[in-house]
C-alpha cells in the first residue's frame, strides 16, 4: 500500500527543521500544521500531506500496524490530486551547506547493521519481541582518499588505515537497536586492531567508558578485496560481548550480552545510501577526521 | 583437607573460565552472521526518497500524496 498509493519519503527531520534553505522551508510548512510544531524541538511522526503541503494527517511514532493501516487509509480518502493542479515543482535552491551532508565523490559507502543476538528478558507483547529483535543500520562513508589507501592494503597486506579503523570502531561499533547510541571518545578506544591478510580482515577491538558503565569487546573477521583500482568486496563481521546502555538507549539487557555488527559495501545508489552517518550528524568534518 | 579445598578451588576457577570463552569468529562465524544480519533489515523494501523537494515533485509527477516518515536518527540509518 505504501508503494503503490503514496509517494515514501523519509528523513532525520533533526536536519530539515533547522536547514535554511527551501527544503527545511517545507518541512517547517508541513510539521507547522501537526502537533510538533516547536522546531525547537522534535518533529519526528509519520505524517501524509499533499504536494502543495497541505497536511493530511498524523501519527506521532506510532507502531501499532493496525493503527498505521488506519491513518494511511485516511490519508489516501482525503487526499484530492485535482487540488493539487496548479502547484509547481519547488526549487532546491541553494542548499544549506550547513545541512546538507552528501555521500563522499569517488568515496565508498559501507552498509553497517547490528543485532543483539541474546541476553533480553521474554518479551510480553508482540511490540516489545519487535523492539528486541531489531536491527540497528547506519551507514561508514569512506573518503576517495582513505579508499585509495584501502586498495592498497588490500593489495599488499597490512593495517586498515589508521583513519578508518578508528571511524569504525568510535561511530560504528555501537549498539544502536533501540536509539541513537552514544559514540565512543577518543580516549574510550581502549586497544584497536584491523589487519588485512590477503584480502582477509582480521582484528580485536575493546571500547570501554572511564567508570566502566559501557563497553564492547570484539572480534573482527571479513573480506576486503580490491580489483581494478575499486574496493570489490567489503563484507566484515564484529561479534563480541556489550554491555550498558546510553540516553536514548536504555532497556538494554542487563549485563554483559552478545552484540553482532556486520559491514557491507554498497553501490551507493539506493535512498539508504544517502542516510548520514550517525556519528558525522550535525558535523560530517569531525566524523571524517576521527583520528585527530 | 586444604590441598581438597585448593583443588576444588581451582576447579571452580577453571570451569568458570572456560564458561567465558566465546566461539571464534573465524570464517564460518562469519557467514552465519552476516545470514543472521543482513536479511534483517527490513526498510529497504520500499524505495523510499531521501529528499523531501525530491518527494514533492514525484507527488506531482504520480499524483499521489506523500508519506513522510520523519524521526529523530534517519529512518534508514540509525535512529
Amino acid at each position: 500500500m505504501l508503494q503503490e498509493e503514496f509517494v515514501p519519503v523519509a528523513i532525520d527531520q533533526w536536519y530539515q527543521r533547522r536547514q535554511k534553505d527551501p527544503e527545511g522551508d517545507w518541512w517547517r510548512k508541513i510539521a507547522g500544521q501537526g502537533p510538533r510544531n516547536d522546531f525547537a524541538q522534535t518533529t519526528q511522526g509519520h505524517y501524509i500531506c499533499d504536494a502543495s503541503g497541505k497536511l493530511l494527517g498524523f501519527n506521532g511514532n506510532h507502531v501499532d500496524l493496525q493503527r498505521i493501516r488506519a491513518f494511511m487509509e485516511k490519508g489516501v480518502e482525503d487526499f484530492d490530486a485535482d487540488s493539487c493542479k496548479a502547484v509547481t515543482p519547488i526549487e532546491s535552491g541553494t542548499p544549506d551547506t550547513k545541512f546538507n551532508f552528501k555521500p563522499p565523490v569517488g568515496g565508498m559507502v559501507v552498509r553497517v547493521r547490528s543485532k543483539i543476538l541474546d541476553g533480553y528478558e521474554k518479551a510480553n507483547d508482540a511490540a516489545q519481541s519487535a523492539f528486541q529483535n531489531s536491527v540497528g543500520q547506519d551507514n561508514l562513508w569512506i573518503l576517495e582518499s582513505e579508499k585509495k589507501a584501502l586498495i592498497d592494503v588490500a593489495r599488499n597486506d597490512g593495517d586498515v588505515p589508521e583513519s578508518i579503523a578508528l571511524r569504525i570502531a568510535r561511530f560504528h561499533l555501537i549498539d544502536n537497536t533501540r536509539g541513537e547510541p552514544p559514540r565512543w571518545s577518543g580516549d574510550e578506544v581502549k586497544s584497536i586492531e584491523m589487519k588485512v591478510n590477503k584480502g582477509r580482515v582480521t582484528g580485536k577491538v575493546r571500547l570501554e567508558t572511564g567508570n566502566g558503565d559501557r563497553g564492547y569487546d570484539c572480534e573482527l573477521f571479513g573480506f576486503i578485496e580490491a580489483s581494478d583500482g575499486e574496493i570489490s568486496r567489503f563484507d566484515m563481521a564484529a561479534e563480541g560481548k556489550f554491555w550498558g546502555e546510553g540516553r536514548f538507549t536504555r532497556r538494554a539487557p542487563k549485563g554483559k550480552f552478545p552484540l553482532a555488527i556486520t559491514f557491507q559495501l554498497t553501490d551507493g545508489s539506493t535512498a539508504a545510501s544517502h542516510a548520514i552517518p550517525h556519528g558525522g550528524k550535525g558535523w560530517i568534518q569531525g566524523y571524517y577526521e576521527t583520528g585527530k | 583437607m586444604q590441598k581438597r579445598i585448593v583443588f576444588g578451588l581451582a576447579l571452580v576457577l577453571l570451569v568458570a573460565s572456560l564458561g567465558e570463552v566465546d566461539a571464534q569468529l573465524d570464517e564460518n562465524r562469519f557467514g552465519e552472521l552476516m545470514e543472521l544480519v543482513v536479511p534483517a533489515e527490513k526498510t529497504q523494501s520500499v524505495d523510499w526518497l531521501p529528499d523531501l523537494l525530491a518527494a514533492q515533485k514525484a507527488a506531482l509527477e504520480q499524483g499521489k500524496p506523500l508519506f513522510i516518515w520523519s524521526m529523530d536518527g534517519h529512518p534508514l540509518g540509525c535512529v
